[in-house]
């Protein structure tokens, strides 16, 4: 990939890799790795892209497993730690402090299928293509972090 | 506006409102340079050498106890057997306890599936007000939530709180996908739970299940 072109994904996706990143990994340091990961990958890439709505799947798919592959490691831990909390985000209102919160109590892998639902904007079909999952299980996934997240969140969640 | 759409806006608004930590699309863009490397990747490095490390010892530890200890300079807690069922293959993985730097505690082991693919294993990972259990993204799960305590495996959730005995152990079986599964649950002092959830080879599931 040339650098001209890698700049020009890295200025439009940088924002919506990180957040997917910070959203599988519930923790900013490690999304950090992933997110470089990705972009490392990226940047070793030796096709071009047909066009940027298939580069924002397959960075977003690469950073879902980079994310995995990190799970998969014994040093990956899911606490946060002191130099971590200097780096939690801040919210406009409590309401969204709380979203943002219920989100990250959920396990993983419902947590990467509801960002990647409400934020990205992707189908059931299209998750199930990203993450490699039956359609019937992203719908399973949604329908309890749906409830998860009604539960903790009450009326703030419809 | 339905309510679905109203969630959307909402967690939409919500994450617009993170923003990219300072420094990282700078070092993004210095990858084209050849100049970054990535925390995880040397950690990564370090992890295989205590990986392979661990293995080693696992077999001294079979023959000498003596030798483990007098190798490593640390006490061997307890040696334990972590099952993975993988494909219909149940990989038994001899692990050891390792303490975190947040003191929780993890058993780590080290396993290589048939196709040569490398992974490790952990077996319990204290969170929060979940108590979770996953090797991998496909595997079962263990969630403690508003007191209740659940197995969930691919579509199955099992409602095991009424399983835990006096003694603060739970066991029983389970069916998903056609395949039999055990699993035996223990509450620790800490408020964590152990964990076995594992398929048994076929020659012992019930027999309407083979």
């Amino acid at each position: 990939m040339d650098t001209k072109e890698y700049e020009r994904l890295v200025n439009r996706y940088l924002s919506s890799i990180y957040r997917v990143a910070l959203n599988g990994c519930a923790c900013s340091t490690d999304a950090e790795d992933v997110v470089q990961n990705t972009f490392v990958k990226l940047w070793e890439r030796k096709d071009a892209f047909p066009d940027d709505d298939y580069a924002r799947k397959w960075l977003i798919r690469v950073a879902v497993n980079e994310c995995k592959s990190l799970w998969r490691t014994a040093w990956h831990r899911k606490t946060t730690y002191l130099e971590e909390a200097e780096k939690e985000p801040v919210f406009s209102t409590p309401e969204k402090s709380d979203l943002y919160y219920a989100v990250r109590e959920l396990p993983v892998k419902y947590r990467q299928i509801v960002h990647l639902y409400y934020f990205e904007d992707y189908s059931v079909k299209d998750i199930a293509g990203l993450m490699k999952l039956s359609e019937t299980a992203v719908q399973t996934r949604l329908l309890r972090a749906r409830q998860k997240l009604k539960e903790t969140l009450k009326e703030v969640w419809k | 506006m339905s309510g679905e759409e109203q969630n959307r806006g909402f967690y939409k608004e919500t994450f617009e409102e993170i923003p990219v930590p300072e420094g990282l699309a700078e070092k993004v863009g210095r990858i084209t340079k050849g100049t970054v490397r990535s925390r995880r990747n040397v950690a990564g490095n370090v992890m295989r050498k205590v990986a392979i490390a661990a293995t080693v010892l696992v077999a001294l530890f079979a023959g000498s106890n003596g030798i483990a200890y007098a190798m490593t300079g640390e006490t061997w807690v307890e040696k334990i057997i972590i099952r993975r069922n993988e494909n219909g293959v149940e990989y038994e993985i001899e692990a050891e306890e390792r303490e975190l730097r947040n003191g929780e505690t993890v058993y780590v082991g080290e396993y290589t599936t048939s196709d040569g693919e490398e992974h490790v294993a952990v077996d319990y990972d204290g969170e929060g007000p979940y108590m979770y259990v996953s090797f991998e993204d496909e595997g079962a799960e263990i969630w403690s939530h508003n007191g209740r305590i659940y197995i969930w495996d691919g579509d199955l959730e099992l409602d095991i709180t009424e399983d835990f005995e006096d003694d603060g152990l739970a066991r029983g079986t389970y069916v998903v996908d056609g395949v039999f599964k055990r699993y035996g649950l223990k509450k620790l002092e800490d408020g964590g739970i152990s964990c076995s959830i594992y398929s048994p080879p076929k020659e012992l599931w019930p027999e309407e299940l083979r």
